[in-house]
């Protein structure tokens, strides 16, 4: 943390190594049998902050948290952890994967029933062999996790829960703390989230959020948060990443990506959420634009978009014969602001 | 059950004006235990009327005790009617033939509720020839114009397609095109478009706008999304715990919430549009009760931050609620049950609430 800092920007308050974004994706892509889940994509995650990947299925978003947890390798580009890129070898990948937490969308998928609390709670301590050596613990290292596990619990607000229950005691909800509890247990740098709250109840998922968020502030987490749920992103993210088939679209400040969409799809995707109030709708009213002819062949090869146009074309109400044989690149602007688009919508 | 099925199943048709569904102090019980608890609700021909709900609130066994698909480890007691009819009086045979004329069902799940093996175009066709006694060809000449009614593009090709190789959006559409196809006074929605994008979902609520327009049939459509409901219903009724604890106009629901439940959801809403990004959520603490039976009190007091001591000693009854209603508060005060819609004989149904504390209008 006291290492030499020779440029001298006042303006970066989390220090030198603020400059370097925790993680990155820098030109990726990756392919499942010749087809691009991802398309070059270019990401960085500024330590202390949200980043939000918005997007509906097929956008890739899920790939690019199974990427950043070294589940996967990229096909072409690279993902960097605190400037060095990610190891290659499973065994150099470990002392990373400390460092990356996650939280999955289905809290009654990602918990083991047969397990107890204090195990699964513990599991990262055990993985990672942060709990002295396996065998030499004995009573002493077993005391030492419970209290450890308890007091993450009583972080994750599971203040009363059992060391020795089962999932199966828990809501979606407890589970979804749960979870979050096992996550943090490692003190990671970043965590992922993916959907955490879409198979929660609406009076329990602001509960979750605020979980995420607490964690954030508290122990200076980075949040990569994936979620096709607009308005909750755009609330909990200060970086939003529009991402379609594949490609990132458009970025920037999430309150601004949220209000003043730069690219057509943002915009129809805000349009797509459904009113706040009966005397304001508007989906029922108009036949919103359709996915495009529906080919009875699946969605598995009509999903992907030609490489020599753009993603959003065969849908876009703006779109030219331009937008059908080029790709648009992905420019950034003064403000900070970053679309793939030729035609723009206004940015006031 | 079997106590005189012929005279009952002779109800009026669509055409009459009795209401889309008549639902009187309906109970479903699974071991002894309730999860749907006296609810009483009435949808109009036309009308949709959204049943808002969160897990376990009993919003699925309401609607599954309305079509008579309970299974049948269930105890359902309390009077349904649909379009006059009675199900529930039917022995099971006939209950299933006169089913498919009187309810539409839309499934959250596309993919388990069409037959896996036959073209879709085969399971529309189906309907005809079994409730319409269309020969084969007709039948399958029928099913495209309902797929084309769903705004499917090139319907002939897709009536040939099995379930699997069609979109989540395209399954769900249908969905929507079998449980219409025999123009039924009522529809049941349950949850429709809750595992699908937020653009399939504009199109399917787009869809179904339009359908209803076309054919005036009632529609119960079940969420946990108050987006959805702002986007369809007239009627909207908020169940928590087995039991509606509000009902009323959807806008003046929306607009001024009497049961601190529902006004929770609206703010949980509302602050994830309009919130500052990066600050906490407005949230309701606690989470929905387990299944249980003889819980004294409201069963929301747990996470009310209106609750008194009343709260947890007396259960609050249904009772007329609205801000311009007066009288009819009074009156509603002295009845004991849920059922106080059938009584009032005013065109609009009274707005109800189940509070000891309602949110009163300023």
């Amino acid at each position: 943390m006291t290492a030499p800092a020779p440029d001298i920007k006042p303006d970066v308050a989390a220090g030198p190594v603020g400059l370097v974004p925790v993680l990155r994706f820098e030109s990726v892509s990756k392919y499942y049998r010749g087809v691009a889940a991802l398309d070059d994509v270019t990401l960085a995650l500024p330590r202390g902050t949200a980043l939000g990947l918005v997007g509906e299925s097929g956008s890739g978003k899920t790939t690019c948290v199974r990427l950043a947890l070294g589940l996967e390798r990229p096909s072409s580009g690279r993902l960097t952890f605190d400037g060095a890129p990610y190891p290659h070898s499973r065994r150099r990948l470990r002392p990373l994967r400390r460092q990356v937490g996650f939280v999955l969308q289905d809290p009654y998928d990602s918990l083991d029933p047969r397990m107890q609390l204090r195990d699964i709670v513990s599991e990262p301590l055990r993985v990672h062999r942060l709990r002295g050596r396996v065998n030499g613990g004995g009573d002493r290292s077993r005391r030492d996790t419970d209290q450890r596990v308890t007091q993450m619990l009583q972080a994750v607000g599971l203040s009363g829960a059992a060391l020795d229950s089962y999932p199966a005691r828990y809501s979606g909800g407890g589970r979804q703390r749960i979870a979050i509890a096992r996550a943090l247990m490692t003190d990671p740098a970043v965590l992922l989230c993916d959907e955490p709250t879409s198979s929660l109840d609406v009076s329990v998922q602001a509960q979750i959020v605020n979980l995420l968020l607490k964690a954030k502030r508290d122990r200076d987490l980075s949040l990569l948060f994936v979620s096709h749920d607009l308005d909750l992103i755009g609330r909990v993210a200060d970086t939003l990443v529009v991402m379609y088939r594949g490609r990132v679209v458009e970025s920037g400040p999430a309150e601004q990506v949220r209000s003043r969409p730069r690219h057509h799809y943002t915009k129809a995707l805000h349009d797509a959420v459904p009113a706040d109030h009966p005397a304001r709708r508007r989906l029922a009213a108009a036949r919103y634009p359709s996915a495009g002819p529906a080919a009875p062949d699946g969605p598995a090869s009509a999903g992907r978009p030609r490489a020599d146009s753009c993603a959003f074309a065969d849908r876009c109400p703006a779109a030219t014969a331009r937008c059908h044989a080029e790709r648009p690149p992905l420019v950034t602007e003064a403000d900070g602001r970053s679309y793939a688009c030729f035609f723009p919508l206004a940015s006031n | 059950m079997s106590a005189g099925p012929a005279t009952t199943a002779s109800a009026p048709g669509p055409a009459t004006r009795a209401a889309a569904l008549e639902v009187e102090s309906l109970r479903v019980c699974y071991a002894g235990l309730p999860a749907v608890d006296d609810v009483s609700l009435r949808v109009e021909p036309g009308q949709v009327a959204a049943l808002i709900g969160e897990t376990g609130s009993g919003k699925s066994s309401l609607a599954l005790g309305v079509a008579r698909l309970l299974p049948s480890s269930a105890v359902a007691t309390g009077r349904v009617r649909i379009a006059g009819a009675e199900l529930a009086e039917l022995p099971a045979r006939q209950a299933r033939q006169r089913r498919a004329g009187l309810v539409g069902y839309i499934a959250q799940d596309a993919m388990a509720a069409l037959n896996p093996v036959l073209p879709v175009g085969q399971q529309i066709g189906e309907l005809f020839r079994v409730h319409r006694g269309l020969s084969r060809g007709d039948a399958s000449h029928q099913a495209v114009q309902e797929l084309a009614r769903v705004w499917i593009d090139r319907p002939e090709q897709v009536a040939h397609a099995y379930p699997h190789q069609l979109s989540g959006g395209m399954r769900q559409r249908v969905m929507i095109a079998m449980a219409m196809a025999l123009s039924p006074p009522l529809l049941i929605a349950d949850e429709p478009t809750t595992a699908l994008d937020v653009s399939t979902q504009a199109e399917i609520l787009g869809l179904v706008g339009e359908l209803q327009a076309q054919t005036g049939s009632g529609i119960l459509w079940i969420t946990h999304d108050m987006g959805v409901v702002a986007e369809l219903a007239d009627w909207v009724a908020v169940m928590y715990a087995g039991r509606i604890v509000e009902q009323g106009p959807a806008r003046d629901v929306f607009e001024h919430a009497m049961h601190p439940y529902t006004g929770g959801l609206l703010r949980t809403r509302q602050d994830l549009r309009t919130g500052r990004p990066g600050t906490p959520l407005y949230q309701i603490d606690g989470a929905p009760p387990a299944l249980s039976a003889g819980r004294p009190g409201c069963a929301f007091a747990p996470r009310c931050l209106r609750r008194t001591e009343i709260c947890a000693e007396r259960r609050p009854e249904l009772v007329a609620a609205g801000p311009a209603l007066g009288a009819t508060a009074a009156q509603g005060a002295g009845t004991p049950a849920a059922g106080t819609v059938a009584p009032t004989p005013s065109p609009e149904p009274p707005w109800l609430a189940a509070c000891h504390h309602p949110e009163v209008s300023s």
